[in-house]
């Protein structure tokens, strides 16, 4: 595995752009840094000043109000100024290429990009313009590249797993869903592997798996009760509409009777497994809502968590 | 102007040579090969150049040249890749008809070859469309682009969809005996993919092709080359899967050479892994 771009050399965190080839210590200590910051968000002033004075640029060129609030919210609790760029709206619209914007931008004085691009690898293709540029202090984190990596949705759905079962090495864990699309589902195996998770399955018809997943270092499972069986932690996955478009699947009603998490198919789980999606759900066509609004379900906790996790990212990058 | 190479390393792969001779060139020929000037010679060249340590043969011939003109000017020029041409020490460029406009008029390829002539530097042979717009629809016509100095007529990477426009086309140009140039990839297989479909794509969530789009798409072309007696060349070939299922053909009689893309030597999917942005942004 080649050097990672985002440590430098010391080891420490310089960028954040994807969770495959950060060691295992590395990791920890993003969940160990998160961990105190889940208590700013009780307290009556939620700020500490670790960014004070720092200047943090949402550039989305994809849509989401969902994590660019998180990122928003997380930068303010540290004190930063935040700056959002919606640039469907913008440049880009106008023909200006990524990097010219990221130019622009760093000319502005900015400490911190947070990127999400439809293309795999534009928040990579900017750090590395930023490092031969001579701009090392400008900090890339990615909020979601393509179908590549969602290196804080990850990281955060660690951190839950760490909260309710304490020791990954004792833990089987499945992804569910639709993994060839979901960048989400490639952070996540990624992270589970490199903390030592023994067992890590993928769940979905043939259509929704990459070819060559199996490399990755998961156990590929077409049948949901058979991949279910005994499992501690069941991670679900979005599906979009647009899949039935492109005959990868006939209707959601059908993909729902197969691989939607019900009571019935949960219960071959482990009874203390829990429930984690990175939202938005939709109810009814990967998870029933009697299990999303049930007990086992830990889905509003992820959200609360993520706010914590990219608050440690964030100051780990960037932080006085 | 009489001119002495001496010291190469001389590789002839028309007469397999591969040895350290000197050349011998005046007035535009070669005249002379091997240790000693040739009889008529006299006293010494005009020029001599020392080409120790290095190659000496044929100049090289790229098939498939993107001069970026007419159309894409902001890219790069005619006279720029020449320039870079000669300097690799390609000395014949055959370039595609995809520029904008797109080579399927007579007079778009007059202009072309006439700007060509220009710079010096290489010949240049344009490849004319096979269809009017490269659209797969309709036929250009060959008689008359090959008069304006069309080579071949081919595609650049627009698949013809219909196949009875394929056959047609390739029976038309195997009536003037004109070569047909293909790229063998099935459009819907390769449909929004940028990677082979495997393990990198996968790691990267990349948009996979399949190794089936190229060897369905071959297999297409192979038949209706057999059928119409087309004379042509396969480009961008890159599947060992592609080259394995139609040696039989190669067997069989099908003399179509085979091009493959430098990028696709350099380029691999190994490389991707380490520079996946530069596949999409």
């Amino acid at each position: 595995m080649h050097k990672s771009p985002q440590l430098n050399k010391h080891g420490e965190l310089q960028h954040l752009l994807t969770i495959e080839g950060l060691p295992r210590d590395v990791l920890t200590r993003i969940l160990d840094t998160a961990a105190p910051f889940t208590e700013v968000a009780e307290r009556e002033v939620k700020k500490v000043p670790l960014l004070r004075g720092k200047s943090v640029f949402n550039l989305f060129f994809e849509n989401s109000t969902r994590t660019r609030t998180t990122f928003e919210i997380a930068a303010k609790r540290l004190s930063a100024d935040v700056i959002n760029l919606n640039i469907n709206t913008s440049s880009a619209n106008k023909g200006e290429t990524l990097l010219d914007t990221a130019d622009n931008l760093s000319a502005m004085h900015a400490d911190m990009f947070v990127v999400r691009h439809a293309a795999s690898g534009a928040p990579f293709l900017i750090a590395q313009h930023m490092a031969a540029t001579g701009r090392d202090h400008i900090h890339v984190v990615n909020a979601g590249d393509g179908r590549h990596a969602h290196p804080t949705q990850g990281l955060l759905d660690m951190y839950t797993i760490r909260h309710y079962k304490a020791d990954f090495t004792r833990l089987t864990v499945a992804i569910v869903g639709d993994v060839l699309h979901s960048r989400v589902a490639r952070s996540q195996i990624h992270a589970l592997n490199t903390l030592g998770v023994p067992e890590v399955r993928v769940i979905a018809p043939k259509t929704l798996l990459p070819t060559g997943i199996e490399r990755l270092g998961v156990r590929v499972f077409n049948d949901m009760r058979e991949g279910l069986r005994g499992v501690d932690v069941v991670m679900m996955l979005r599906l979009q509409n647009e899949r039935m478009q492109g005959a990868l699947l006939p209707s959601t009603q059908e993909y729902f009777k197969s691989y939607g998490l019900t009571p019935e198919k949960l219960a071959l789980a482990k009874p203390d497994a829990i429930v984690m999606h990175p939202g938005p759900m939709n109810r009814g066509v990967e998870i029933d809502s009697a299990v999303a609004d049930g007990g086992q379900a830990v889905i509003l906790p992820q959200v609360t968590f993520g706010i914590a996790v990219r608050m440690a990212v964030m100051a780990m990058l960037a932080g006085n | 102007m009489k001119i002495h190479i001496k010291n190469g390393r001389l590789i002839d792969p028309a007469s397999k040579t591969d040895k350290p001779l000197d050349l011998f060139i005046a007035a535009g020929r070669i005249v002379g090969v091997g240790d000693t000037a040739p009889a008529a010679w006299g006293n010494g060249a005009n020029s001599v150049l020392d080409a120790t340590g290095c190659i000496v043969c044929p100049g090289l011939v790229d098939l498939a040249a993107r001069l970026r003109e007419p159309g894409f000017e902001y890219r790069a020029t005619l006279e720029s890749e020449m320039a870079a041409a000669a300097a690799g020490g390609v000395t014949r460029l055959a370039c595609p008809p995809d520029t904008d406009p797109v080579l399927d008029e007579p007079g778009l390829v007059e202009m072309l070859t006439h700007r060509a002539r220009l710079p010096e530097f290489a010949h240049v042979h344009p490849v004319g469309a096979l269809t009017t717009q490269l659209e797969g629809k309709a036929l250009t016509e060959m008689t008359e682009l090959s008069e304006a100095g069309c080579v071949a007529f081919g595609q650049a990477n627009h698949a013809i969809v219909d196949t009875q426009v394929l056959l047609r086309a390739m029976m038309y140009a195997a009536t003037f005996d004109f070569p047909v140039w293909l790229q063998a990839q099935d459009p819907f297989l390769a449909k929004k993919g940028v990677a082979h479909d495997g393990e990198v794509a996968a790691r990267l969530g990349l948009a996979g092709i399949p190794v089936a789009a190229e060897t369905i798409a071959l297999a297409t072309i192979l038949h209706l080359a057999r059928e119409t007696g087309a004379r042509g060349r396969r480009c961008r070939h890159d599947r060992r899967r592609a080259r394995r299922r139609h040696r039989g053909d190669l067997r069989r009689g099908d003399s179509s050479p085979a091009s493959v893309r430098n990028g696709y030597r350099l380029f691999r999917c190994e490389r991707a892994a380490r520079s996946a942005a530069a596949l999409n942004a």
